[in-house]
């Protein structure tokens, strides 16, 4: 186990710099140049000069490597930086360093995040176990219907139907925005439907494939009521699929739904990313890039180290 | 069971370890919502309106607007005395103004943020408003020729060195051999006889590069073996420290020299024009022109006491946190790591209490500030929505005081429920109005909107205009000759433009036609003229004057030869659908009133901008906010050498009046010049055709929230804007 965690943890660098290359030549290949103001006044030509310059934008193979040097720490290494990994300054708000920006953004993602996968599980282990202890049954439907509904209506259309229901219409939570409890709901609720709607039928076909199997018949047999067997028996096995769902799904709703936070006016990170690429902010495109992408490992890491605690097959064979 | 649980527990505890941490504070006294994030809050790189509308609450200039009239009032200073020949101000400023931190603010502050403008170093968009200043322009090139050579490297490859680089070149490396200033030892002045053969070296390299002929050049280059290795020698680390320190040095110095602004004494500021410029006092009400706390933005060492930093040595440039010069480029760069809560200072009625990225920003009553004006809410909170419809549900919702742009889709029908508010009214409303009653007041004391009427949008005129923009070019990029070089074809396509269809059918916001540049009443004094209105059968006149006619019948018009008219390219960007709905409909008035066919170019905004300064286009979408009091914030766009000039137009007699109107000093005189002008562009030359004066709606409470001003020139003071007491 801790030798898996090892291992693992040796591998992040590796994966990282392959990921920061690949982006940096993706972002890099954005046309257009990220410094030219949409509207109005052009700057003079030995202005716009000074800028490239100060941000290193007059060749690739320059900015790749000075901004590898504070990304990977290096440059605070050599003592010339104040961040452990200095992502560089935001091209398109200069008052920022991505560092600040990525400190303000992801609590404000992961809290929304979290509270929408606790959301999505509660509702779609619910919902997964209720169709799958009784398929075919009234239940059974309705819960599909409530999947289908949830994975096929776009994010917009449901964050904006909450907007108008309970912040118009029924004045009860708040229209967007951030700072009270109250702002968390209805973008959790939004950010988790989807989410919900996966983990339900993932439960729910694990869960008639486990109730139909030999040890639940058995248990059924010995008496046990079949909520017992569903509970105790059952579902331990029918969650492994879901736990292996969640490790990413986890992480991505952890790192922001751009749609989400647009609708509700929440400052977090997958705003920022898109409006980073929008204006080929191409110092905030690496940082979040990189950035998600440690999230990305770690959760899978933590669902693997999980998945070892939780089924006992596994346990034994590693 | 309890296993399962495990991850649940796991979500729950982070979830609350983040709410914990991420607190909020209570709501402000005012709150509105800014449009966009803000930029920058350093005064000197600004250019946005949402960055300026911040700046008047944390900084404060040497003068003031006054927002109803645009007239100019005293703020740091009084209004200054004038010399008898109109060149030299002197301001007195206040003495009991304070820094947000308890220091004086002095003349000094005033002398170095006009200076951070000026250098190429800031990058300020707006450095060109200095110019206006003796000496600031050949200040400005001064310093960047000075990097230019710093920077520039002949001997990488000889073959592809330009003579211009290789002059700049020998220039530096001339300054060097003689330098008495070199300030380390490994780049010590050369011995006399080695001294002798690097300036006979580089006498004969001036010649060569003078000789304009790039192989004598290189071959020159590459003989300068002795050049070479000194040369070679100063690329190092050290060396180019050592230079970019000795450059900066003799930059400041000539700054302190050349540049006619002056502190004469703590509180005597002395400002020297190039040429009277009846506008200057207006341009110092401008965000750029305010001062910053040197300590602050250069990030100095904390100081003990509360002295005027200006009276202290300022420690060496390495102490300081937010600036350095860069050894590659010799530039002074700044960092704006002081932009911050509890690190930021201003002069300003308001202090910075609380800033997040794209989140919220918050202003406190600055308790140290004392001046004519006061602040009057005690808290404003700015936050942002970056979408448009949230931001109008979270006003309907009570969350926001004032929304300065309500910039939805669905905005022209909300005016259209105002609309019908106001009809309901009418009687009431004219016979207020008849009385002097201010218009809001009016509007609050009526009976509350029935459902599908609204009071609470304003549509106000703003300092700018929408315009389509030709290509005066005589060719076009791909080589073809450009119909629109012609001044009769631009008249024709303006004359054709029915701007009433595409205001009041297309946009439906009520903004006021333009036929001519600046907007009527926005500078006070100024009549701007009559250009070319709707005016079809003129229009059909002009084109076949230019020698386009439809001569088969055929409804399209073509040349001598038969040739039709080209297809015109009309560009326009995707960034907002009003580009789109307008370029149609001016595209369907021209096919239909010329007989010549239109082809649409979206394109995203990124590219626009590469697109016009090439001059691939024949027309495109174009808008223009006026920056200061004076015509030439519009007209100067049509100067043949303005970098803004997209329309590549050049026109001799458009210069020369520009000019004229630079030099005389009448202010009536002048402004007659500049209507001449402004007529000239706009019936005769015509490089763009004027479409409408731009409106911003804001929405709000008429009777709750106060204080704004409708002026066109759009300037809202922060610190007179506040809600009314409840009744």
């Amino acid at each position: 186990m801790t030798a898996l965690i090892i291992r693992r943890l040796a591998q992040i660098p590796a994966i990282l710099l392959v990921i920061y290359t690949m982006t940096f030549l993706l972002a890099w290949m954005i046309p257009g140049n990220p410094l030219e103001k949409g509207e109005g006044r052009r700057p003079p030509d030995e202005i716009m000069q000074a800028m490239m310059e100060q941000y290193r934008l007059e060749s690739s193979w320059s900015f790749y490597w000075q901004y590898l040097e504070g990304a990977s720490g290096i440059r605070r290494l050599r003592g010339r930086s104040e961040y452990i990994f200095d992502l560089g300054p935001s091209l398109s708000h200069e008052n920022w360093s991505v560092n600040e920006i990525l400190a303000a953004g992801l609590p404000v993602s992961m809290t929304v995040g979290l509270l929408a996968m606790t959301l999505a599980c509660a509702i779609g282990l619910v919902a997964g176990i209720i169709g799958g202890v009784r398929p075919r049954s009234v239940a059974d439907f309705a819960t599909l219907i409530f999947a289908l509904l949830g994975i096929s209506l776009p994010t917009f259309v449901i964050g904006t139907g909450l907007l108008v229901a309970f912040a118009v219409t029924i004045p009860v939570f708040p229209v967007g925005g951030w700072g009270t409890p109250a702002h968390l709901i209805l973008p959790a609720i939004t950010l988790a439907m989807p989410f919900a709607a996966y983990i339900a039928r993932l439960t729910r076909f694990g869960m008639i494939e486990q109730m139909e199997s030999e040890y639940v018949r058995a248990a059924l047999a010995r008496g046990l009521s079949e909520r017992q067997a569903a509970l105790r028996h059952a579902l331990r096995n029918a969650f492994l699929p879901v736990l292996s769902y969640l490790g990413p799904a986890s992480a991505m709703a952890m790192t922001g739904s751009f749609v989400v936070e647009k609708v509700f006016a929440l400052p977090g990170i997958g705003t920022h990313f898109v409006d980073a690429v929008l204006a080929k902010d191409i110092t905030l495109i690496m940082g979040v890039s990189l950035t998600f992408a440690v999230i990305l490992i770690l959760f899978n890491l933590a669902v693997d180290v999980l998945y070892h605690w939780v089924d006992p097959r596994i346990r034994v064979s590693a | 069971m309890a296993r399962l649980l495990a991850p649940f527990v796991l979500l729950l505890a982070g979830l609350g370890a983040v709410a914990w941490i991420d607190q909020s504070p209570p709501p402000a006294e005012f709150t509105f919502v800014n449009q966009n994030e803000v930029f920058t809050l350093d005064p000197q790189r600004m250019s946005y309106i949402q960055d300026l509308r911040i700046a008047h609450a944390l900084y404060e200039g040497l003068l003031r607007w006054n927002t109803d009239t645009f007239e100019v009032e005293p703020a740091v200073a009084d209004l200054p005395a004038c010399s008898p020949d109109q060149r030299t101000l002197t301001f007195r400023l206040r003495t009991d103004a304070l820094w947000s931190n308890g220091e004086p603010v002095t003349a000094h502050d005033f002398v170095y943020a006009w200076r951070r403008a000026i250098i190429p170093d800031t990058a300020a968009d707006y450095s060109g408003f200095f110019f206006r200043i003796e000496g600031a322009r050949a200040f400005f090139e001064y310093r960047a020729r000075q990097l230019a050579a710093f920077t520039s490297d002949p001997w990488r490859d000889p073959d592809s060195a330009t003579p211009a680089a290789t002059l700049l070149a020998v220039d530096r490396l001339e300054g060097l051999i003689s330098a008495s200033d070199l300030l380390s030892p490994s780049i010590a002045r050369p011995p006399a006889d080695r001294a002798r053969r690097l300036r006979e070296g580089l006498e004969r390299l001036r010649q060569a590069a003078n000789s304009g002929q790039r192989a004598t050049l290189a071959a020159e280059l590459r003989l300068q073996n002795e050049l070479r290795t000194w040369h070679e020698e100063l690329q190092g680390p050290e060396s180019r420290r050592a230079e970019a320190m000795r450059l900066w040095n003799h930059a400041e110095r000539r700054f302190a020299e050349t540049v006619g602004i002056r502190a004469k004494d703590d509180h005597t500021l002395e400002v020297r024009l190039e040429r009277p410029t009846p506008y200057f006092l207006d341009l110092l009400c401008f965000g750029v022109f305010f001062p910053v706390h040197r300590p602050t933005v250069e990030g100095w060492p904390r100081r003990g006491s509360f002295q005027p930093w200006h009276t202290a040595e300022p420690p060496p440039l390495e102490a300081r946190r937010w600036i350095r010069l860069n050894p590659e480029s010799g530039r002074l760069e700044q960092r704006h790591g002081w932009a911050r809560p509890g690190i930021h200072v201003g002069n300003g009625p308001y202090r910075l209490e609380r800033w997040r990225y794209k989140r919220d920003l918050r202003l406190e009553r600055n308790e140290l500030y004392v001046g004519s004006i006061s602040a009057r809410a005690a808290s404003i909170a700015v936050t942002f929505i970056a979408d448009t419809n949230t931001a109008v549900l979270a006003f309907e919702s009570g969350r926001i005081d004032w929304l300065v742009d309500a910039g939805v889709e669905y905005q022209a029908d909300m005016l259209a429920q105002k609309q019908r508010y106001i009809r309901r009214h009418r009687e009431e409303i004219e016979r207020r109005r008849a009385l002097g009653e201010p218009f809001d007041a009016i509007l609050a004391s009526l009976p509350a909107p029935d459902p599908g009427e609204r009071r609470n949008i304003h549509a106000r005129p703003a300092f700018g205009l929408d315009f389509y923009s030709f290509n005066c070019r005589p060719r076009l990029p791909d080589g073809r000759e450009n119909p629109f070089a012609d001044p009769r074809v631009r008249r024709a396509f303006a004359l054709a433009v029915d701007r009433r269809e595409l205001t009041e059918q297309v946009n439906r916001l009520g903004e006021p036609p333009l036929t001519a540049l600046v907007p009527p009443g926005s500078i006070p004094g100024y009549e701007p003229p009559e250009g070319l209105g709707f005016d079809p059968v003129r229009a059909r006149h002009e084109l076949a004057a230019a020698g386009w006619e439809d001569r088969t019948g055929n409804g399209l018009v073509t040349d001598a030869q038969g040739r039709p008219f080209p297809v015109v390219d009309l560009l326009y960007t995707t960034n907002i659908p009003r580009w789109k709905w307008m370029s149609l409909a001016l595209g369907r008035q021209w096919e239909s009133r010329l007989g010549v066919r239109v082809q649409l170019r979206p394109i995203e905004t990124k590219f626009y901008k590469e697109d016009l300064k090439q001059g691939r286009f024949m027309i495109a979408r174009g808008r223009w906010y006026g920056d200061y009091g004076d015509p030439t914030t519009f007209l100067e766009l049509n100067r043949s050498t303005d970098g803004n000039n997209d329309r590549g137009f050049v026109s001799p007699r458009i210069d020369a009046l520009l000019d004229e109107a630079d030099r005389e000093v009448d202010p009536r005189e002048r402004f007659r010049i500049l209507r001449e002008c402004e007529s000239i562009l706009m019936t005769e030359e015509v490089p763009m055709v004027p479409i409408c004066q731009l409106v911003t709606l804001y929405m709000y409470e008429p009777g709750v929230v106060t204080g704004l001003s409708d002026h066109p020139r759009m300037t809202q003071y922060l610190w007179r804007v506040g809600r009314e007491p409840a009744p």
